[in-house]
């Protein structure tokens, strides 16, 4: 029992760092980045690029890797989002035609990395991470699964009391709350949203890079199991809400991991849905939800 | 007759040889045509064949199996190679068109379609099931020979008589697995197979524990999985309780490495074995831990010590690519042209319908030796493969052969240990 506690906090772990960038894009820009996967394995493949060619210390690997992902989320704010923005003023369609650009977006990125690394498995390798086992009483963790659960806790903490305490996370919210106002109080709406975007695809490449070497491997496919589970933790949390984001991830990982530990392990993934649809049903604003200015 | 009548006469009987001279033209038209309906570039027959013979691989050299149609094509063109340098086939050379079908099934019904009205006198189709299955109809009503390569669906087959398939499957072969298990004294399995993949279903929910039962190994566990699954840490917790002698995977792509890492990381120290995609490098991100990893594949480089066409495979490759290993996509690649100039050679037309000919005398003759080694053909009317397969071992980042499959056996038996 001891080890599938410790199997699902290390998942929650994970699901929170994947769900973290898409929330905050979604809660505060309204851009459901439907390229968030394609980002997180695209910083999973600069990590393998850079191991493959260099000899870096992982820190700076994993520190490259986030500024490209951030990078790439930044470049599709530039070319399609801000653009979209500025030229809907109906607040649907702007979604709308965000969602379908980070669906373009997530394709181009998707083939960039097929065809770089010819669809086959990749991985930065042991030569920029040695994982090892430790015997933690009855529990068997290793040093990168202990980094992941460390790396959730202090993200989700810092970004919650950034967002909620500090000056750039008050213009972040005024921005959810009304881009025009938050203009006219002086705030530069553009820079504000080309750095909420940065983050978001750092926070998805520092997610790609660890959980890279955690699997061992992966292909452009595996960004697409953890959007189809982040979709059920935004949900389930209230969009745009970063503790509902953390207490969802955590509930759907013990979940899937009591499905798979007690339960028949092909209907792991029904869990994720099964919360879409009962929230859906019961609570279609979502567990966390608030009232929009407040989110994030 | 008057003169002019005369020359009336004349000039009449000159059109009509004219217009004769026309019509055997035409007649000779609609054969060229017939390049098209009937194909054949070479001319010709028997040690008379001259010129160029089109061969079309209608295949996946990009999206999500680019990797293999791109293995697939270094094979065809080393056979293409030898076949020509060889005189195999006379004064005739064959020339390989390579069209791309994107991985995707309605660009793989327009590429057929394409190559169906060109001149080429066999189509070697596409690689993912779906594909091969909208393609083979196609080739079918063309009456154009159409080897197929890779899908394991039996449906490609059906289509009729102009349909072959050149990929063994691994439901053949991988009894050679058990065996093997067996033979190192395991008494506990577990495993665990990808539930959306019909042939490992099939592989995981009947071979397997049909040769488990009649060789004595208690299946203690077989749980089915997604594709799609990445986190594996659960999975391995429950796979590793009451520590059985071996844990089996048979799944696809990086599901591989992530279960094996994983089941280093918790300490396993028993038997691994998979299936054939366990193949093509797929194991060398997990590093060591992959080391001693059993699979079974219809084809491996060591199969060059016991088979001399693939010896003659490897050194072949070898020395078109000196640093790349070669596969079993290299292999079926090289042996789907094989087929086909071994076909042209034997009915010595180039022809379509001398192509056909030239197949069914060759899968009726006892099949061929190819890269993969002796090669027969086998039930429906002689169309589908039957290779001897290996068992091999992952280590040090590349394969060892463990044992070659039995070429007389067209299914490799359950053999309980001495």
């Amino acid at each position: 029992v001891a080890q599938h506690l410790a199997n699902a906090i290390v998942l929650g772990s994970v699901l929170t760092l994947f769900s973290l960038g898409l929330s905050l894009a979604w809660g505060t820009l309204d851009v459901l980045n439907l390229a968030h996967g394609a980002v997180f394995v695209f910083a999973g493949y600069i990590a393998y690029a850079l191991a493959k060619e260099g000899d870096l210390p992982f820190v700076l690997l994993l520190a490259i890797s986030m500024a490209g992902a951030g990078a790439a989320a930044v470049a599709m704010e530039l070319v399609a989002f801000r653009r979209i923005r500025s030229r809907f003023t109906a607040k649907r369609q702007a979604e709308l035609s965000m969602l379908v650009a980070s669906i373009g977006a997530s394709i181009i990125l998707n083939e960039f990395v097929a065809n770089q690394t010819d669809n086959q498995v990749f991985s930065p390798g042991a030569a920029a991470f040695a994982v090892h086992a430790y015997d933690l009483g009855p529990v068997r963790v290793t040093n990168i699964q202990i980094i992941i659960v460390v790396a959730a806790v202090l993200v989700a903490v810092a970004l919650d009391r950034w967002i909620r305490r500090s000056r750039h996370g008050r213009a972040i919210r005024a921005v959810a709350y009304s881009p025009g106002t938050a203009e006219l109080m002086g705030v530069n709406v553009n820079l504000v949203a080309a750095g909420t975007i940065f983050l978001s695809g750092a926070l998805a490449g520092l997610a790609g890079v660890l959980l890279a070497v955690n699997l061992s491997g992966q292909d452009v496919a595996t960004g697409e199991y953890y959007m189809l589970t982040a979709f059920a933790i935004l949900i389930g949390g209230g969009v745009g809400s970063i503790r509902g984001a953390i207490v969802a991830a955590y509930l759907i990982a013990f979940a899937e991991t009591a499905v798979v530990a007690y339960g028949p392990a092909q209907y792991r993934d029904g869990v994720a849905f099964l919360l879409i649809l009962v929230v859906l049903l019961l609570r279609p604003q979502g567990i966390f939800a608030r009232a929009r200015f407040q989110r994030a | 007759m008057s003169e002019r009548g005369a020359w009336s006469h004349k000039f009449a009987a000159i059109c009509m040889a004219l217009l004769l001279a026309a019509g055997i033209a035409a007649c000779g038209g609609d054969d060229d045509d017939g390049g098209a309906a009937s194909g054949g570039g070479g001319e010709g027959s028997g040690s008379e064949l001259t010129g160029t013979i089109p061969i079309t691989f209608v295949g996946d050299m990009t999206g999500p199996v680019a990797y293999v149609g791109k293995e697939e094509e270094k094979g065809m063109k080393i056979a293409v190679e030898e076949v020509n340098s060889s005189g195999m086939l006379g004064d005739a050379k064959l020339e390989l068109t390579v069209s791309d079908t994107g991985s995707d099934q309605n660009k793989a019904v327009q590429q057929m379609n394409e190559a169906v009205r060109s001149d080429a006198a066999a189509i070697l189709g596409p690689l993912l099931s779906n594909e091969a299955l909208a393609a083979a109809p196609i080739a079918q009503r063309a009456k154009v020979p159409y080897v197929a390569t890779q899908s394991q669906n039996d449906g490609v087959l059906e289509a009729g008589e102009y349909i072959y398939r050149l990929t063994t499957s691994q439901l053949r072969y991988d009894n050679l697995i058990a065996n093997h298990l067996a033979e190192k004294g395991v008494k506990t399995v577990k495993m665990v197979y990808a539930n959306d993949n019909p042939t490992l279903v099939q592989v995981s929910e009947e071979l397997m524990p049909e040769a488990f039962d009649q060789l004595g190994i208690e299946l203690q566990q077989n749980t089915g999985i997604p594709t799609t699954t990445t986190d594996f840490s659960s999975l391995v917790t429950k796979l590793t309780s009451g520590n059985p002698d071996a844990i089996g995977m048979m799944l696809v792509g990086a599901g591989f490495p992530g279960l094996i890492k994983a089941l280093d990381n918790a300490g396993y120290k028993g038997l691994l074995f998979g299936d054939s995609a366990a193949t093509a490098g797929t194991l060398a991100p997990a590093g060591a831990a992959a080391d001693g990893f059993v699979y079974a594949v219809d084809f491996t480089e060591d199969l060059a010590d016991e088979f001399p066409s693939s010896k003659s495979f490897v050194e072949a490759y070898k020395k078109a690519y000196p640093d790349a290993p070669a596969y079993g996509y290299n292999a079926t690649g090289y042996d789907a042209v094989k087929f086909v100039a071994e076909a042209i050679k034997a009915s010595g037309d180039a022809s379509r319908e001398g192509v056909l000919e030239g197949m069914q005398k060759v899968a009726g003759g006892g099949g061929f030796d190819g890269a993969v080694g002796p090669l027969k053909l086998t039930d429906p009317d002689n169309r589908d493969v039957a290779a001897p397969g290996a068992l091999v071992e992952w280590r040090d980042g590349r394969e060892h052969l463990l044992t070659a499959g039995d070429p007389s056996q067209l299914v490799q038996p359950v053999k309980p240990a001495e």
